[in-house]
């Protein structure tokens, strides 16, 4: 998985961020997009061939990892992280949008510098305010529901050591061992963990506009 | 090592901030943890769990065996050690970028105020002089022609607490690394766990390289540890020296063998200026210092020269080639910009001096009354 891309365009809306959102980036490049890549995978790598069944059964095995298993915890992280960082391409495109406009504007007659269009941080005031508003709004709707979509699917956030699997062609119950299961433990409690904090920081960072643009307006 | 581009990328930037031992702990970090990880350990470990065999038919009593012995891997946990070890210096790092972006919203209000105070014309010169006076004595965290930080009252706290929660997660890491694995990996391991029917040998694979590796990391962390303890040690030494200089230049004690010491440091903040008359009439001790007096006064200039050069010297000494560290109070600006800013304790020197250089300080016949 090709996270450089991602970290390319982040880095760009990264500019006109609040300082906040800037520690929310660098937390999300580094407590997690690195640990998934990492040490994640690592971890998660041998989870289907190391996951046995006392069973001779053919097939019994396929049946109930796919049974526990349905999507692994790896890719639902990954598919997280990527929904988590897509509002922010709306700030992106905002911002690309408005130098656009200057620069339509630039090419009508009226005198702006072209350099200044380029390397000018553009503040977060008027409509940039609601893209950015309702970005940091949506993140953490997304990181809510991935929260609690891990915790519906996998029955809390511990990784069992045993599981007992009746589907079908299994004969009957049959204990299947799910590999490395402590770590896994210590690894989905650490981003979730993560996922909170990010959560707060979002939190932090809708507060702090919102106030930052109620004294704007007493001020008036 | 592209997967620990991101990590590299933002220590990259603190580098730049950090001091000459700083500098030589993230090299540490880089070389010595980072890439080992990534290249020689991580192929070690990487069939670790494969190639754990235990000596049973039983199913799952390998899983459950391999995951008693190992609950959390070796390449993990020194990749969690690696992470947490450099967190604190991202925190300084983005305390120094905000110290810069302060900096320069305040040079750019004041380029402008400057802007604005020659629109309007009128006494410019000594407006001016007050701004460079302000900007002089104001304790700022750019040196322009270094490019780097300097560290200075709340900024050199974040970077010595950074250190210091830095030397406890090390720590932290090797305790907790002796408490689950002790030091060496055995060979036979012996599980007792269901569903396993009894005890039942189990055997880790690769454990003598397995063995260098773990005494290489943990050689490296201890390292580490040293070099955060050296660095806290040369920033507390400094400061303790400084104050030490410090209340040893309020009492008025002599020091004539300095004056002679030689070499120029540069003072952007200092500077002797002409002696003003009405600085005379407020010595402290009540005495009339008359500057006007041709030996005393050139004698006098001389010696505060020297002295300006001392000071200098002894704030310049210890520096690293990287860092200024300097622990400067700033100097009381005259309520009128016009008159020069005086060292606090000037008059008490020139008294001190006067005895080294032989001079009287009492008052005489020709001198101005006033």
């Amino acid at each position: 998985m090709d996270w450089g891309t991602l970290q390319g365009v982040l880095g760009g809306v990264n500019k006109h961020s609040t300082s906040i959102g800037k520690i929310w980036l660098t937390v999300l490049f580094i407590f997690r997009i690195m640990i998934l890549v990492v040490a994640a995978e690592r971890v998660w790598g041998d989870e289907q061939d190391d996951f046995v069944c006392n069973t001779l059964q053919p097939g019994c095995r396929n049946v109930c990892y796919d049974h526990f298993f349905p999507i692994s915890h790896i890719r639902l992280w990954a598919l997280q992280l990527i929904f988590v960082s897509t509002p922010a391409l709306l700030v992106a495109m905002h911002v690309a949008y408005t130098r656009h406009e200057k620069k339509r504007r630039l090419r009508n007659g009226e005198k702006i510098d072209i350099e200044e269009i380029k390397n000018q941080r553009i503040h977060i005031r008027g409509p940039l305010w609601w893209t950015y508003t309702s970005s940091i709004f949506f993140r953490i709707v997304f990181e809510a529901v991935f929260m609690y979509v891990f915790y519906y699917m996998y029955d809390g956030y511990q990784m069992p050591r045993l599981v007992k699997c009746d589907a079908w062609p299994c004969p009957n119950t049959v204990d299947c061992f799910v590999s490395r299961p402590t770590e896994k433990t210590t690894f989905t409690i650490f981003m979730l963990a993560v996922s909170g904090i990010c959560m707060m920081l979002n939190l932090a960072e809708l507060c702090y506009l919102v106030i930052k643009v109620c004294t704007k307006e007493s001020r008036k | 090592m592209g997967e620990w581009s991101f990590l590299g990328d933002f220590l990259e930037k603190v580098h730049k901030h950090s001091t000459v031992v700083g500098k030589v702990w993230l090299t540490v970090l880089f070389i010595f943890r980072m890439l080992v990880l990534g290249t020689a350990a991580e192929s070690s470990w990487g069939d670790e769990q494969s190639d754990f065999m235990c000596d049973t038919q039983q199913p799952g009593c390998e899983n459950v065996c391999y995951d008693k012995a190992f609950p959390i891997s070796h390449v993990r946990f020194w990749v969690l050690q690696i992470i947490f070890v450099s967190t604190p210096s991202l925190v300084y790092m983005g305390h120094a970028m905000h110290t810069v972006r302060m900096e320069e919203k305040r040079k750019m209000k004041e380029a402008e105020m400057e802007a604005r105070e020659n629109k309007n014309g009128g006494d410019t010169y000594y407006q001016q002089k007050c701004s460079v006076a302000e900007k002089e004595t104001k304790l700022s965290g750019w040196d322009e022609a270094g490019g780097q930080i300097i560290l200075r009252g709340s900024l050199l706290n974040t970077y010595v607490y950074s250190i210091l929660i830095r030397t406890a997660m090390e720590v932290a890491f090797i305790v907790g690394q002796y408490v689950l694995y002790g030091i060496f990996l055995e060979t036979l391991y012996i599980c007792q766990r269901a569903p396993c029917p009894h005890p039942v040998n189990c055997y880790v694979s690769r454990p003598t390289e397995k063995n260098v590796f773990i005494v290489f990391m943990l050689a490296v962390a201890v390292l580490s540890l040293f070099l955060s303890l050296a660095e806290l040690y040369h920033l507390g030494w400094k400061k303790a020296k400084e104050r030490c200089s410090r209340s040893y230049k309020a009492s008025p004690s002599t020091a004539p063998g300095r004056l002679e010491s030689a070499p120029q440091a540069e003072r952007a903040q200092m500077y002797t200026p002409p002696p003003d008359f009405n600085q005379c009439l407020s010595s402290p001790n009540g005495k009339f210092i008359s500057p006007f007096s041709n030996k005393m006064a050139s004698q006098q200039n001389t010696a505060n020269f020297a002295t300006e050069r001392v000071h200098g010297q002894e704030d310049a000494a210890g520096e690293g080639p990287f860092m200024k560290s300097s622990y400067v109070e700033s100097p009381e600006v005259a309520s009128e910009c016009a008159a020069p800013a005086f060292p606090e304790n000037y008059f008490n020197e020139k008294r001190r001096l006067s005895k080294a250089s032989r001079a009287s300080s009492k008052a005489r016949s020709d001198d101005l009354s006033v």
